[in-house]
């Protein structure tokens, strides 16, 4: 089998603030096998996004890495300096974050901030780069691409904005898309056409993903194997039917029974035959 | 507590009716109105919960606006616990507060920073109420336990509590002048899963110990599913089905209802959410003729572009406003029409 496209072993990061030092993950561990969804889930300060952050090296101020390494391919990725980090996130790491109207930049169109991200990671004349943005917006699902182009983030939906930013992160044919909370703030149905769009472009384009969420139902539907996230650690993980199915940890089979409200339900419906 | 024989006369009569609801919001000259609740009807009995579920743009949060005199109405009639709010002077809808409150999405930007959680939760009490000194902190103690927060966070700022106590706090500053009807807009929406089902448990055994009446506004048909006998689906302004909530959503009439639940991702894998992916986005701005659902709707035909369809009956107290209610519907993308 091919090695993975992505592993973290022994993450440990602690953050420095007024009272003191607290660590925020604690040997944190994964592996994202190339062309699969990982899941990464967990709650609010379960230390999700901080391995997210850990791993493309957007540590908040006082973040300090204390143990562990980060590999994509064979590319040790921890202790890079901040020009070589810099050009890993654009070139090889695509990011995907909640609420597209601010991973934006709202004063220019969609085209200027795209071209922006070509001319610092690609050598393409004007003409090449306006045809490579309108062919990754069209990959999104975009139809009308050159109104969406001269668009400025708050003319857009909010789902054609999370295309753009989707189209955005894959200008440069990066080996893994990492997408934090990709559909957190969105309508239902525009949620379900997003995963549909990242599940056919991890497909199409042989994509690895990661993908961070508190939704165990994306998890459910979308991933290949999952990591469970509390307080820091990561308290089970494995194959996805195996950690949905067969939960081992008391906290996996918590979340699980708390996620679809079920109890709730047949109390209500007991209630009322009374 | 409050008397069985209060619970008996109310049993079965209606604590919210709304009618023929309108409301519109002007924009910039040259464009039109955008059209926020159109034709809206409906009513909740006395200690029950209506849902209502809908996307960005569908009005929900307008009704609940509405039913509470906070947004004047264009048109239509809004009766709560028996007494007229559209049209009423803005000193009775004060008067009236106390017994009709609401909670909102985001329980931090809801509460005064600058107040500890006692301070919050006596402010309701010192405006509606003449509780003073040591009577007003024994009710802050009371409402404090009836929302399960513990004593010792009364002396703590809202940025000291997590997401759930915070909303808990509002929820008691809701129920401190003793209201019989909550408008909750998406109350867990921003919180945590084990989080949500503490706070919804909480929500219904508060109903049941004080009789309230519920309107729970929310996208997510989970939190739907667990508090509501009955629910309400909106899109863009108009009620496009209403009924029991079970059997709406499990045998859904309204193609926009169908997707909604389609779109739905269990956490069991083997349950695969609907292999079908309603296209498009629709805006309040871009407002189709005819059904308010056409320009998603993937059977539509000539004559769903003509009008709007009315409510009707598909089963007792189930109605939807499609023109193929008990009727076949013809497959989906079948029937383009020109």
């Amino acid at each position: 089998m091919t090695h993975p496209a992505l592993v973290v072993e022994d993450l440990s990061v602690e953050i420095a603030g007024r009272d003191g030092v607290t660590p925020v993950l604690r040997n944190v561990h994964l592996s994202l096998e190339r062309g699969r969804m990982h899941g990464l889930v967990g709650e609010t300060g379960s230390g999700k996004s901080m391995t997210a952050r850990s791993i493309v090296g957007l540590l908040p101020p006082g973040g300090q890495v204390t143990s562990g390494t980060v590999r994509l391919g064979d590319r040790q990725l921890l202790g890079l300096g901040s020009k070589e980090i810099r050009e890993v996130r654009g070139a090889s790491i695509g990011m995907v974050f909640q609420n597209p109207r601010t991973a934006l930049y709202p004063m220019t169109t969609v085209e200027t901030q795209m071209a922006n991200v070509l001319k610092a990671h690609m050598s393409l004349d004007r003409a090449g780069r306006a045809t490579r943005i309108r062919e990754h917006l069209r990959l999104v699902g975009i139809d009308d691409v050159d109104r969406i182009a001269r668009s400025y983030p708050h003319e857009l939906s909010g789902g054609l904005a999370q295309r753009a930013v989707i189209a955005t992160a894959l200008l440069c044919d990066p080996e893994i898309l990492i997408a934090d909370e990709p559909t957190t703030g969105l309508d239902t149905t525009i949620q379900r056409q997003i995963l549909e769009l990242i599940a056919f472009l991890q497909d199409r384009l042989a994509l690895s993903v990661l993908v961070i969420t508190h939704d165990l139902g994306i998890i459910a539907q979308y991933c290949d194997t999952v990591s469970v996230m509390h307080d820091g650690r990561v308290v089970e993980d494995g194959p996805m039917r195996q950690v949905l199915l067969s939960p081992q940890h008391d906290y996996t089979v918590r979340l699980i029974a708390a996620s679809d409200l079920q109890k709730l339900r047949e109390q209500r419906l007991e209630g009322s035959a009374r | 507590m409050s008397g069985v024989s209060e619970g008996a006369e109310t049993n079965g009569s209606v604590a919210i009716s709304v009618e023929g609801l309108h409301k519109t919001f002007p924009t910039r000259r040259g464009v039109p109105d955008v059209v926020a609740v159109e034709d809206l009807s409906f009513e909740v009995e006395y200690g029950r919960t209506l849902g209502i579920v809908g996307e960005s743009g569908s009005g929900k949060s307008t009704v609940a606006r509405c039913i509470l005199g906070l947004t004047p109405v264009d048109s239509g009639a809004v009766e709560v616990l028996g007494r007229s709010i559209v049209g009423a002077p803005a000193r009775s809808l004060r008067s009236w507060r106390n017994e009709m409150q609401i909670v909102f999405q985001e329980p931090y930007e809801s509460l005064d920073p600058r107040y500890r959680v006692w301070e919050s939760v006596a402010e309701p009490l010192l405006l509606h109420t003449d509780l003073r000194g040591a009577e007003l902190s024994t009710r802050v103690h009371q409402l404090l336990e009836q929302v399960a927060l513990t004593a010792d966070l009364a002396g703590r700022y809202p940025h000291e509590l997590s997401g759930g106590q915070q909303q808990r706090v509002n929820i008691a500053r809701a129920l401190a002048t003793s209201p019989r009807v909550l408008v909750l807009d998406e109350p867990t929406a921003s919180l945590d899963v084990s989080v949500q089902e503490g706070v919804l448990q909480l929500l219904l055994n508060l109903q049941r110990e004080l009789h309230l009446t519920y309107v729970l506004i929310s996208h997510d048909l989970r939190a739907i599913r667990a508090v509501c006998e009955r629910v309400a689906v909106m899109y863009l302004g108009r009620l496009v089905e209403i009924g029991p909530t079970d059997e709406v959503l499990s045998n859904p009439e309204h193609p926009y209802t169908e997707f909604l639940i389609g779109a739905e991702l269990s956490v069991n894998p083997d349950v695969k959410p609907a292999a079908s992916v309603v296209r498009g986005e629709v805006t309040a701005a871009e407002r189709p003729a005819g059904c308010v659902f056409t320009s998603r709707c993937p059977h539509a035909v000539d004559a769903c572009h003509e009008a709007q369809p009315p409510l009707v009956d598909a089963t007792a107290g189930h109605e939807a406003a499609c023109i193929f209610v008990n009727r076949e519907r013809p497959a989906a993308g079948a029937a383009v029409s020109t």
